[in-house]
């Protein structure tokens, strides 16, 4: 499977599914210790799809979801995107990552920076109007399926074993 | 006062707080239980509601009979459950206290906090793993394109994104389907059955298809409340089989018989009515959200059955207020489900059934009776968040005896209930187009509208309009808050264009045209999905007007179809404009400088200028005292609103009634606005309902006479006035003096008024000791709440408001 990250740290291509996402923890604890987490996104996204192939409970989430996002961290245009697809003949779930917004997804969302993004999928409360009101978040598209992709962000720190800060 | 009714309140006297556990024991252990209960998520109608959708998705049965069906289903075959030695059979949910959560409208909001909503810190809403397995598998997905939001933003993504940012105005439509007052009295009198027969006679009679399944869908929602009543009589029965305590057993099987009659047949016994009425309402949410559906008034539709059994020596007082109490405690069962970032809004909301108490009969004649003060009595007895209990009030009509049993109410229970105003409220009523005799019965919806019982649907809370933000576009060229740059209102000039005051009213009046006319075109985008998606077979058969049209209530089939408009920053707003009046354009301000000058300093926070603020927020002219800028000012914009919203129709072809209530969103966007030109900086709350600003210093009545000033015409959705009084040792001569200043104030004009008598410190100390205050309730702007439930921002504000001495009526500095 392509991730986003590989470019970065090529050290992941020669790993296996769970060791690349033990590197990819590494990477995504010392992000978010940085002012801006500018790759946090990037570092996220591949660690969910790594959490999919890996953890098959996790996986039932998207079973039989179809959906698309875009990311965007501030108003660069750069950002990720994300697409949920069913293996149809399987009959599971699979999570595709591009390293480039899409045209027309489903949902898009655009936060402000990696901070405020990381507030938002990582907060055991996270406050989506205070984000739409003080401008770190914005979205277009269908808010039920932004619930669903917090409801499965939020499952990542633990999925991870990263203790979030207060 | 008739003598029979001194005799009867004489009586009532026995009954207090002190000798509650021995003379009522049953209030005390039903009270313990209540505060010991945890809150809890239901899922249960949102699983049947979803199986049956899931089933009938490809089936092109009317929509009509659906939405009755699948309410049946629910009704037919949900959980029945005894907690407690409650008298009443029926539960809102299948949880002591429950939240259900309504899949179709904002349910899945709740989506991200599956693992954690249990556990928050702010008011938990307790969620098993395997509910929160079956919501995150089988409910949620099917609901993921099909919620009244997504099915909105898909026919208009433009117009919706505005109402995303909120802080423009929020139409209530996709999270609720609810505030209005049904007609029970029908049901007592004919039972269900009766509904069915004259269901089956008109569809029979008429030839139109439309009435057909309309009448159609009726018959199927009734069949689903009377089995609904049925299975709690099974269960009743064969739970009393096992049941060991005499007592216990007793009740099980008095339950069991009374709801095998009703709410099936008539009812003839005060029980069965109350239960009959309890079940009615319970189903209602089966198929309408739990928020602000209202038992209306209770005292009068009851009545009959109360004072023929207590003449007839079959019911003792003591019976009845266990009744009764029962029924509170019923009202109490069930809270709205708040996901964690609407807590900011919403938090501390109980689900408002307001029970309406007193005031006049539809001839116009004195309505208090004894079923009146035994329902005063038991909201004395029973410190609980519901029901929201009203006392209407017609000075002249009403005896004075009435007028201070509600004040001493008030000062005993330090909240409740609050005074209404009939004479101002059926006057503006009657100006709306409502008839005399049906405007006199009007009952509370919620926490203050108007609405007569049983023939308004008046969907009473569909838009909220942010006027702080209407102003701030006034001042910056129809740009708001966060829309940075962009314009998104009509272009009105920047600030330093305006020559006069009335270049000023002119870009408010636009910019408030433009929202409300957006709010408006929303408002009915979403009433026509709801048309589209949840007709409401069940609750139209509660009112007058659906059977004789063959029409459902959500596509016009009431007598009167109003949408409420209320208004959220309306104090703050009115002093700025006194501000703007003052330093801009006024002749001998202490503080003259340029409007563009002031709003540069207030967009910059009054950073540096803090004499400035000071100068707004405490000697520039105030709404709530009576300078005669700030008495012009705050008619004028009540005036504006409702003359800009007149000519404007709902989707049902009803007008829009304007309203000041504010709930607890004046703090939570609050805390999000930014500074305002009245002195406020940003962040600090926004002032309740209709409330002066907070820490003015103005006399008790002469805050009082400002706001009666204001033309109730011109808010026939009412208001809520928040005021905050000193306690005092409860004597006659305190009482009295409590009543006549209400009663002082509804002559002239005043509508609605609400009490705390708690002062500053107490607030303050349970703001800190929570632990201490496990059952302090406050009112907030239209409900009451428990203290320790609401948000940071909201106690603050409940902390600040502005304190009196009521026998001095000076106000009390903070």
């Amino acid at each position: 499977m392509d991730l986003l990250t590989m470019n970065r740290f090529p050290d992941l291509e020669s790993l296996n599914y769970k060791n690349k996402l033990a590197l990819i923890r590494e990477h995504i604890v010392r992000e978010m210790t940085t002012e801006r987490m500018d790759f946090l996104l990037e570092l996220l996204l591949d660690a969910m799809s790594l959490v999919f192939v890996l953890n098959n409970d996790f996986r039932k989430n998207i079973d039989s979801f179809r959906a698309s996002y875009t990311f965007r961290i501030g108003n660069s245009g750069t950002g990720a995107s994300v697409i949920f697809a069913p293996f149809l003949l399987l009959k599971f779930g699979r999570m595709i990552v591009k390293n480039h917004p899409l045209g027309d997804s489903d949902v898009s969302v655009t936060f402000a920076d990696g901070k405020a993004m990381a507030e938002f999928l990582f907060s055991p409360s996270p406050d989506i109007f205070a984000a739409l009101l003080d401008n770190r978040l914005s979205f277009t598209g269908n808010l039920n399926y932004l619930f669903k992709f917090a409801y499965m962000a939020k499952h990542l720190p633990k999925s991870l074993g990263i203790e979030l800060p207060a | 006062m008739p003598d029979s009714i001194s005799r009867f309140r004489e009586k009532l006297k026995k009954y207090s707080a002190e000798n509650m556990e021995q003379e009522l024991p049953l209030f005390s252990s039903l009270l313990n239980r209540h505060y010991s209960a945890r809150v809890e998520v239901d899922i249960e109608r949102a699983c049947y509601i979803t199986d049956y959708m899931k089933k009938e998705e490809n089936h092109d049965t009317p929509i009509q009979i659906k939405r009755a069906e699948a309410v049946c289903s629910y009704l037919s075959n949900r959980k029945v459950l005894f907690y407690d030695e409650n008298l009443l059979g029926g539960a809102t949910t299948s949880k002591e206290i429950g939240a259900p959560l309504y899949p179709e409208f904002l349910g899945l909001s709740i989506w991200p906090e599956l693992d954690t909503i249990s556990t928050r810190k702010s008011n938990p809403q307790y969620l098993s793993s395997e509910d929160a397995e079956i919501l995150n598998f089988k409910v949620f997905p099917y609901w993921m394109d099909k919620t009244i939001l997504e099915l909105v933003r898909k026919k208009e993504p433009k117009k919706q994104s505005l109402l995303e940012k909120m802080v423009l105005m929020t139409v209530s439509k996709s999270a609720t389907l609810s505030h209005t007052t049904p007609c029970y009295e029908l049901v007592l009198k004919n039972g269900l059955n009766g509904i069915i027969k004259e269901a089956e006679e008109r569809k029979n009679r008429c030839s139109d298809d439309n009435e057909r399944i309309f009448y159609e869908s009726v018959i199927i929602a009734m069949h689903g409340v009377i089995a609904y009543a049925q299975n709690i009589s099974k269960k009743a029965k064969a739970s009393a089989e096992i049941e060991t305590s005499p007592e216990k057993k007793k009740n099980l099987i008095d339950i069991s018989k009374i709801c095998e009659k009703v709410p099936a047949n008539p009812a003839s016994s005060y029980r069965e009515a109350v239960n009959s009425l309890w079940i009615c309402q319970a189903a209602v949410f089966a198929e309408n959200s739990n928020m602000a559906i209202n038992p209306g008034r209770i005292d009068q539709i009851l009545y009959p059955y109360f004072i023929k059994d207590y003449n007839d020596r079959e019911l003792s007082i003591k019976e009845a207020l266990e009744i009764t109490g029962s029924f509170w405690f019923k009202l109490a069962d069930n809270v709205n489900l708040v996901p964690e970032a609407a807590e900011r809004l919403f938090g501390g909301a109980g689900a408002v059934p307001a029970v309406t108490l007193g005031g006049v009969d539809k001839d116009g004649n004195d309505a208090v009776n004894e079923l009146t003060y035994l329902a005063l009595k038991v909201t004395e007895l029973l410190p609980i968040r519901d029901p929201n209990v009203n006392a209407r009030y017609f000075h002249g009509v009403n005896s004075r005896e009435y007028r201070d049993e509600v004040s001493r109410v008030i000062l005993k229970t330090k909240a409740i209930p609050a005074f209404f105003n009939d004479r101002e409220n059926i006057d503006t009523l009657i100006n709306q187009g409502v008839s005399p005799e049906h405007a006199r019965d009007y009952a509370v919806i919620g926490c203050v509208e108007l609405g007569s019982a049983g023939r308004d649907y008046s969907s009473s809370s569909s838009i909220f309009m942010m006027l702080n933000t209407v102003l701030y576009m006034a001042l910056h060229n129809g740009r708001t808050p966060v829309t940075g740059d962009k314009s998104i209102g009509p272009a009105t000039g920047e600030a330093e264009t305006f020559k006069s005051m009335e270049d000023f009213w002119k870009a408010y009046e636009a910019q408030y045209t433009w929202m409300a006319d957006t709010a408006v075109y929303l408002n009915n985008v979403y009433g026509k999905i709801h048309q589209e998606n949840l007709p409401t077979p069940l609750l139209s058969a509660f009112f007058e007007g659906p059977m004789e049209k063959g029409k459902d209530l959500i596509s016009g089939g009431a007598i009167y179809n109003s949408s409420g408009v209320t208004h959220i920053g309306f104090a703050d707003v009115c002093d700025s404009i006194n501000a703007i009046e003052d330093v801009c354009f006024g002749a001998d301000s202490d503080m003259h400088m340029s409007l563009k000058e002031l709003v540069d300093i207030v967009d910059n926070n009054f950073e540096g200028y803090d004499a400035l603020a000071a100068y707004l927020k405490k000697k520039a002219p105030k709404y709530g005292t009576d300078s005669p800028v700030a008495v012009k000012n705050s008619k004028r914009l009540v005036t504006l609103h409702y003359n800009i919203f007149n000519d404007k129709e709902n989707y049902r072809g009803g007008n829009h009634r304007l309203a000041y209530w504010t709930m607890t969103n004046h703090a939570g966007y609050g805390k999000v606005a930014p500074a305002l030109p009245s002195g406020r900086r940003a962040h600090e709350v926004l002032s309740s309902g209709i409330t002066p600003a907070s820490q003015i210093d103005t006399q008790l009545t002469t805050a009082l006479n400002a706001v009666a000033r204001l033309d109730s015409n011109c808010i026939p959705g009412a208001y809520a006035l928040n005021m905050k009084y000193t306690p005092v040792e409860i004597t006659e001569e305190t009482v009295r003096g409590f009543g006549s200043i209400v009663e002082a104030y509804f002559i002239q004009g005043g509508q609605q008024v609400q009490f705390n008598i708690h002062d500053y410190k107490k607030l303050i100390n349970a703001k800190a000791y929570p632990e201490n205050y496990p059952r302090l309730l406050v009112r907030v702007s239209g409900y009451s709440a428990n203290f320790n439930s609401l948000n940071e921002a909201m106690k603050d504000e409940l902390i600040k408001r502005s304190q009196y001495n009521l026998s001095t009526g000076r106000f009390v500095e903070l």
